[in-house]
């Protein structure tokens, strides 16, 4: 059984709010804190180059701005992130497609699978 | 009747004493020998004519003969008749006249005459024989009668043949010699045998090619040898000679032109003394035979020439008549003289009513002046001159010929006619077509472009200029690589040129830019055209803009993303205030997966939908998703034609699917290690076309039908069926749960590929 690192500070972005919610209780299920949340572009984007965080959640689409730009901030920082979205996963920018997509609605195993994805050590 | 019948019948009349009686003087007055003779042969009259032909020194000279008063008598052939055999004899003794026999008369002094001889017997009452008159006239002599045959065969001669044989005819009947025969010289001037009487093959084997006379010599004497056995000859020579019994010969040189051409031998079996009379008579048969072989080889000359000329002429004529183009021959103020059958085909008028008329008489009035620039042109030596015109059928239509005008006489016109009406009609629909098409290329809303076999554009339509803003010179070839992307022009340069070399057709899409310096997007195409033998001979492409197409498929998409986000973000907001809600009542764990599994249930069916437009989707794709989660095809057998569901039915059978798996993975046959699901469906035909469904489970633990029907079995009951327009019916049978769900094909889609059955993805 492979050991589940636990523990991870997350950032969630979600316009949302009580999806965010729901992502925060079920990532608390999986042992982890949201330290940030992000309900709009600007802070979504501010978040993502300052915020102290192990790993990202992020919505592709807030209020139907699509949130390329803070996984290209990410990428940058070297933070680990996953895609939430409604999109089906042909909906995901051909240049983004190696990231994991956890669907709307979640279920647990599947985010707890692609965190798992990301946050594996290389090597 | 003879002049001398005439006479002999005038003379009978009065009887034959008073012949007897007659005056002498009368008798010598007629121009005819005659003489009377007693029944037995004794001549009792002679008139001085009759003394004379017979050679009789005087009128009573031999009067002792009896029959016939000739020195001797010889019949036709030469033959010596005696006197009691001659005509006078004759007809003495059987009282029967014999009228113009041909016999000759040896005279005392040797010499010959020819005569034609009528007897008349007188008869008494008693029909007894008193005597008999002869009558004679000299007629051309012998000689002078083979002379001339000679002359009138050598006239009528058609062959050398002819020639040799009445040139032998002459000899042997003139010279009396037994055996004859003549020699030409051959090509290298020896002298070979060219026809002969009476000679064996060996002796002219032995003797060919001997002459008595050098090969140039100018005047060559003829020479006679009297007697071979006593002339010094060569030995081998004289041996043949003799071999062959030969005892005299003559021979005589045939000259022609001057020239000695051969010479004719005349044989003699015995010793023959030649008189000088012979020697004349052989030098004029040789300067005749030599005058008529000139003549047949002058003759045969010009036979074969003329032959060789109606040869060609006939060729000629033949080669005019059967023509495949029209031809004729005319005046040059087009009068025709002659034309062929191919003229009167492309004119369309019978042959026979060309001749003689003006080929102008249908020529189209318009070409006249074309017509007289070409014979003009002709006449200052432009030959020969080529030029179009029209004709004018019987029926008024115009008929397109090329015609080649050239002399073949002083003032004779050859035209070589050729029909052109398809090729002019061709040409001139190809142009109309040509222009039809550039009209239509310019105007359509494509670029258009045509390339050679190579691939080198040559051509492009105004649109293309229009847009780019370029010319033709900077454009031709592979200057279009300007107006490309930087970022594309490498990709689609490597690929058209993979098509120009494989003859593969062309698509790509890349941007090109506008005059505006403006990217748009192209889809393009090219399709080689071939020729006939399926040789590419040139490209022709198309541009197509699909800027737009490509921002509305993108637009469409954002719409359909969007969609989904908001249905999957509802869904996950449901899913987020049951979890809260439940969370402050310390409900069954359970209760939040089970809704958790049923909402992403119901999110996988619009995924489907939304790969799909929101246009349907097909069976098997949406039962793969809606049993994924649960189990793989090792447990769950899929089977049934390719149905596209329209939406509603797809979400419907994805949750009605769902409750079914999770029942199975809970109770039924997937909760064990090898149990079995079957799930099939298929169509009845018969009106309605009706879609049944079977869910089958085997394999899994005996089945207790459960005291209470849970959410799952009604859902499928009664929302199914109701989404379904159909019945549904879940039966609890022990070896396992068997699912039926019966509905309206058209309720449900429709079949895809006329019901064969689909795959799994």
């Amino acid at each position: 059984v492979t050991e589940v690192v636990k523990g991870y500070r997350i950032l969630v972005v979600e316009d949302e709010g009580l999806v965010a919610m729901l992502l925060e209780d079920m990532l608390a299920d999986l042992g982890h804190h949201v330290v940030a949340t992000a309900g709009t572009f600007e802070k979504a984007a501010k978040s993502a180059a300052e915020a102290d965080i192990d790993v990202a959640v992020l919505d592709l689409n807030l209020n139907g701005r699509e949130t390329y730009v803070v996984a290209e901030t990410l990428s940058r920082r070297g933070i680990p992130f996953v895609f939430a979205t409604g999109y089906a996963s042909t909906g995901v920018r051909s240049d983004w497609q190696h990231v994991p997509v956890v669907q709307k609605p979640f279920q647990l195993g599947d985010l707890e699978h692609a965190l798992r994805a990301v946050t594996r050590p290389a090597g | 009747m003879s002049t001398a019948d005439a006479y002999t019948a005038s003379l009978v009349r009065p009887g034959y004493d008073a012949l007897l009686a007659a005056d002498q003087a009368a008798l010598d007055a007629l121009p005819v020998g005659l003489y009377l003779c007693s029944s037995d042969g004794t001549i009792r009259r002679v008139n001085c004519r009759a003394a004379e032909l017979w050679g009789w020194a005087s009128r009573n000279g031999m009067t002792d003969r009896r029959y016939c008063g000739a020195h001797r008598l010889h019949a036709a052939d030469g033959a010596l008749l005696p006197p009691g055999g001659s005509p006078m004899a004759d007809a003495l003794r059987s009282g029967k006249a014999a009228r113009d026999q041909e016999v000759e008369i040896e005279q005392p002094d040797g010499s010959r005459v020819p005569v034609l001889l009528s007897v008349e017997p007188f008869k008494n009452a008693l029909g007894q024989v008193l005597g008999g008159i002869g009558c004679f006239v000299d007629r051309p002599g012998r000689t002078a009668e083979q002379q001339y045959r000679f002359t009138d065969r050598l006239y009528r001669a058609v062959s050398l043949e002819d020639i040799y044989d009445a040139a032998l005819d002459a000899i042997t009947g003139t010279l009396r010699c037994d055996r004859a025969s003549i020699l030409l010289c051959d090509s290298a001037g020896a002298m070979r045998f060219v026809s002969w009487r009476g000679l064996s093959e060996t002796y002219r084997k032995a003797v060919e090619g001997h002459t008595p006379w050098g090969p140039h010599e100018k005047d060559p004497p003829p020479l006679c040898i009297d007697d071979l056995a006593a002339a010094e000859l060569p030995a081998a020579l004289k041996a043949a000679v003799k071999a062959e019994g030969i005892g005299a010969a003559a021979f005589i040189p045939l000259m022609t032109h001057g020239v000695l051409a051969g010479k004719f031998m005349a044989y003699y079996d015995a010793p023959h003394a030649f008189s000088e009379e012979e020697r004349d008579l052989a030098v004029t048969i040789a300067r005749q035979l030599g005058f008529g072989l000139e003549r047949m080889r002058a003759e045969q000359r010009r036979l074969a020439s003329d032959e060789a000329l109606r040869g060609s002429e006939e060729r000629l004529r033949a080669m005019f008549d059967h023509a495949g183009v029209g031809m004729i021959v005319m005046g040059p103020d087009c009068r025709i003289v002659q034309a062929n059958a191919a003229f009167a085909k492309i004119v369309g008028r019978p042959l026979e009513s060309l001749v003689g008329g003006s080929c102008l008489d249908f020529t189209h009035p318009d070409d006249f002046a074309t017509n007289r620039a070409a014979l003009g042109a002709l006449r200052q030596g432009h030959a020969p001159a080529v030029f179009e015109k029209r004709y004018l059928s019987p029926g008024g239509m115009s008929i397109w010929v090329r015609v080649t005008l050239s002399y073949v006489g002083v003032d004779q016109i050859l035209a070589v006619v050729e029909d052109v009406t398809i090729r002019v009609a061709t040409r001139a629909a190809l142009s109309k077509s040509e222009a039809e098409f550039r009209t239509l290329a310019d105007n359509m809303h494509q670029f258009a472009w045509m390339t050679d076999q190579t691939g080198w554009i040559y051509w492009y339509n105004k649109r293309w200029f229009d847009y780019t803003g370029t010319t033709l010179d900077e454009m031709q070839g592979w200057g279009w690589r300007k107006v490309h992307h930087p970022e594309h022009v490498d990709r689609v340069v490597a690929k058209i040129r993979a098509c120009f070399e494989s003859g593969e057709p062309w698509e790509d899409t890349f941007p090109l830019r506008s005059k505006d310096g403006e990217y748009r997007w192209f889809l393009s195409r090219a399709l080689p055209i071939r020729d006939e033998e399926g040789h590419i001979v040139r490209w022709f492409g198309t541009n197509t803009d699909i800027t737009e197409r490509l921002r509305s498929d993108e637009q469409r998409t954002v719409l359909i993303n969007e969609l989904n986000h908001r249905v999957k973000n509802t869904l996950a907001t449901v899913q987020a205030i049951v979890a809260q809600t439940l969370r402050g009542v310390d409900a069954d764990p359970g209760i939040q997966e089970r809704l958790e599994a049923r909402l992403v249930a119901l999110s996988n069916a619009h995924d489907i939908l939304t790969q799909e437009n929101w246009e349907g989707a097909e069976i098997h794709q949406v039962m793969a998703r809606a049993l994924q989660p649960h189990a793989g095809p090792a447990r769950i057998s899929v089977e049934g034609p390719a149905i596209r569901l329209v939406p509603k039915a797809a979400v419907a059978l994805t949750m009605g699917m769902h409750e079914l798996a999770t029942n199975a993975a809970k109770y039924g046959a997937l909760s064990t290690e090898d149990g079995h699901i079957d799930l099939s469906w298929s169509i009845d035909p018969a009106a309605p076309v009706t879609l049944t469904f079977e869910w089958a489970e085997r394999g899994g633990p005996a089945v207790r039908k459960p005291t209470r029907r849970g959410f799952g079995s009604r859902l499928i009951e009664r929302n199914l069926a109701h989404d379904l327009d159909g019945e549904a019916q879940i039966e609890y049978r022990p070896e396992g749960v068997r699912c039926t769900i019966a509905c309206p094909l058209e309720a449900v889609g429709s079949l895809i590929g006329n019901g064969r059955p689909g795959r799994m993805p």
